[in-house]
């Protein structure tokens, strides 16, 4: 895959865990899925205006510049946000998981459904369910983040285990 | 032997003998036949207009446009120079240049102007002003006015057609708020814009196209055709009942929608160096030289019947209000109906080969009409009130017939000699 999502010569990608790669993965995946849907909406858009005779038109220019500011606007957002969650979650020591520290943003002024989906989303970037599961179960700090939240996550996360 | 003799002077041999005369009549409202400032309908002879013609100091006639805030025409002279004619003439100090210049209508708070448009620039025309040239930033031609926007080809880009927002001719003028769209295909340059019902034809060099612009701009769309089309010129299109005409190396075209036929118009290869044309009461007019009359003049094509006429004027230009006014040299022709006219019919041998001797020729009108006869042996000239007696003889005539009012016999009455 290429990653053109973030400037990677900013960081070094070699040294990335595989939560960050899974990150990044994830980031780059949805711009390529934005960029697709463009592509398929500037085809559709395209036929219509040809049919129209209108191909060569200044509609057509301005809707073309219209649906790639869109697209280019959520790409915006989708790298700011990766680029956020790639500077406070540093490669995990070969030792994780003991450490008392979470590797995801815990900000107790959140609601609890926007923390449910940060925690949520920070193990679900981790491949192995196997991996996932024994982590999350030794995650004290998401105990005491999520509350009752934390059973309902176990849940979810097991489900995507079998 | 005597019985013999008897028998040959028996009267039926006589009567079989092939008489020395034949009597016949032709009927010359039948015959090939053109007429100057009338017509022929419905088996007579009628008037239409004829040009009055009107002294002006314009330098010959590039573009003429009627403004209806004025009832005056415009006149773009082919030095550029802009002058108002209506009851006088009134020269301007303004003038544009452009290959294709067009007027549009503008509503401006309360009061209604008149743009003409060129390259260069646009001037302002109102009831009772008339603006100096104000510089445009598009370079615009063969434009319209059509739902509120102004519709024009591009200078700079001839396959291009523009529209202006809300603010129309401010539009042109700044070159903002413009949409555009670029037209493909092997049809040539954009020459004008022309409404078409409710559409708007656009004249290319070898086609046309059908823009419908209606609501807001998403809706708007270009239709090609493919067509096998002649070049077009575009001085010589007039849109008619929804179909165009147009005349191209001696034939008038029929463009509707779909194809471009040539019409079975046989007189038009008499015309040629088209340079105006329009539309009025349903029929076609050109302005260009005719071979038969040796001089600049009008040809009218009525596609319902297909006659074909003439106007006496050596026009340029031709421009509708209530009546198509002719503009050619330093002359403006103004139609007046109801004057005399002339019809021509072609030579002909009256329908019978050798000699003979025109006895009688019929008129039937409630004027006196002028006859001229012309034959290998000379040309006379009768006023006939009913009937004149010519005792001319030839093998081949030609009839001209000059009258004021309908003519509703025409008949020539002959004896062949041999």
């Amino acid at each position: 895959m290429m990653f053109d999502i973030i400037d990677t010569t900013k960081y070094d990608v070699t040294a990335f865990s595989d939560v960050q790669m899974s990150m990044l993965r994830s980031a780059q995946k949805k711009k390529n899925e934005l960029l697709h849907n463009l592509e398929l909406d500037l085809r559709v858009f395209r036929n219509v205006f040809l049919a129209n005779g209108m191909e060569f038109s200044s509609l057509f220019e301005a809707k073309k510049a219209e649906l790639t500011a869109e697209c280019d606007r959520q790409v915006a957002i989708i790298a700011e946000q990766l680029e956020f969650s790639l500077s406070v979650s540093e490669p995990l020591p070969p030792e994780s998981g003991d450490t008392g520290e979470a590797d995801y943003i815990v900000d107790y002024s959140l609601s609890y459904t926007e923390r449910y989906a940060i925690v949520r989303d920070y193990y679900l970037a981790i491949p192995d369910p196997a991996e996932r599961m024994e982590l999350y179960s030794r995650d004290t700090v998401a105990r005491e983040y999520l509350g009752s939240y934390y059973g309902t996550l176990y849940n979810v996360l097991y489900s995507y285990s079998k | 032997m005597n019985g013999g003799g008897r028998a040959a002077w028996r009267g039926t041999d006589i009567f079989l003998k092939k008489p020395e005369t034949q009597f016949t009549e032709s009927d010359l409202l039948a015959a090939d036949g053109y007429c100057v400032d009338g017509t022929r309908k419905d088996g007579k002879l009628l008037s239409t207009f004829y040009a009055e013609p009107v002294w002006l100091s314009v330098a010959g006639t590039k573009s003429v446009w009627h403004i209806g805030v004025r009832e005056e025409f415009l006149i773009l002279a082919d030095d550029g120079k802009l002058t108002l004619w209506g009851s006088e003439e009134t020269p301007l100090d303004a003038g544009v240049t452009s290959p294709q210049p067009y007027t549009v209508d503008e509503w401006q708070g309360d009061e209604l102007a008149a743009y003409l448009v060129g390259t260069d620039g646009a001037v302002r025309i109102t009831a009772d002003s008339v603006g100096e040239i104000t510089p445009v930033a598009l370079k615009s031609y063969g434009g319209l006015l059509k739902n509120g926007r102004i519709f024009a080809a591009d200078s700079l880009d001839n396959y291009r057609i523009f529209w202006t927002g809300e603010k129309g001719i401010s539009d042109i003028i700044a070159n903002e708020n413009l949409g555009w769209v670029r037209l493909t295909g092997t049809q040539g340059k954009i020459q004008k814009l022309m409404n078409m019902e409710s559409d708007i034809l656009v004249v290319r060099e070898r086609g046309f196209a059908v823009m419908t612009a209606y609501g807001n701009p998403e809706n708007f769309k270009v239709t090609s055709y493919r067509m096998q089309c002649p070049q077009v010129n575009a001085d010589s299109v007039a849109v008619i009942g929804g179909k165009v005409y147009f005349f191209s190396d001696g034939k008038i075209y029929c463009f509707d929608k779909s194809t471009v036929k040539p019409l079975d118009c046989p007189s038009a290869a008499d015309m040629s160096g088209v340079t105006g044309a329009a539309e009025f009461e349903g029929a076609y007019y050109i302005a260009g030289r005719s071979a038969r009359l040796g001089k600049k003049t009008v040809l009218r094509y009525d596609p319902s019947d297909g006659s074909v006429d003439y106007i006496d004027c050596e026009a340029d230009k031709l421009c509708v209000n209530g009546g198509v006014y002719c503009f050619g040299g330093r002359f403006a022709y103004a139609p007046i109906k109801g004057g005399s006219y002339r019809y021509y019919v072609g030579e002909t041998d009256l329908g019978k080969i050798g000699t003979k001797c025109i006895t009688r020729i019929e008129t039937r009108c409630a004027n006196p009409v002028r006859v001229t006869v012309e034959t290998e042996c000379g040309t006379k000239s009768y006023t006939s009130f009913g009937a004149v007696y010519p005792a001319l003889s030839g093998k081949k005539f030609k009839f001209t017939l000059t009258a004021v009012g309908e003519v509703t016999r025409f008949a020539a009455f002959t004896e062949v000699i041999k």
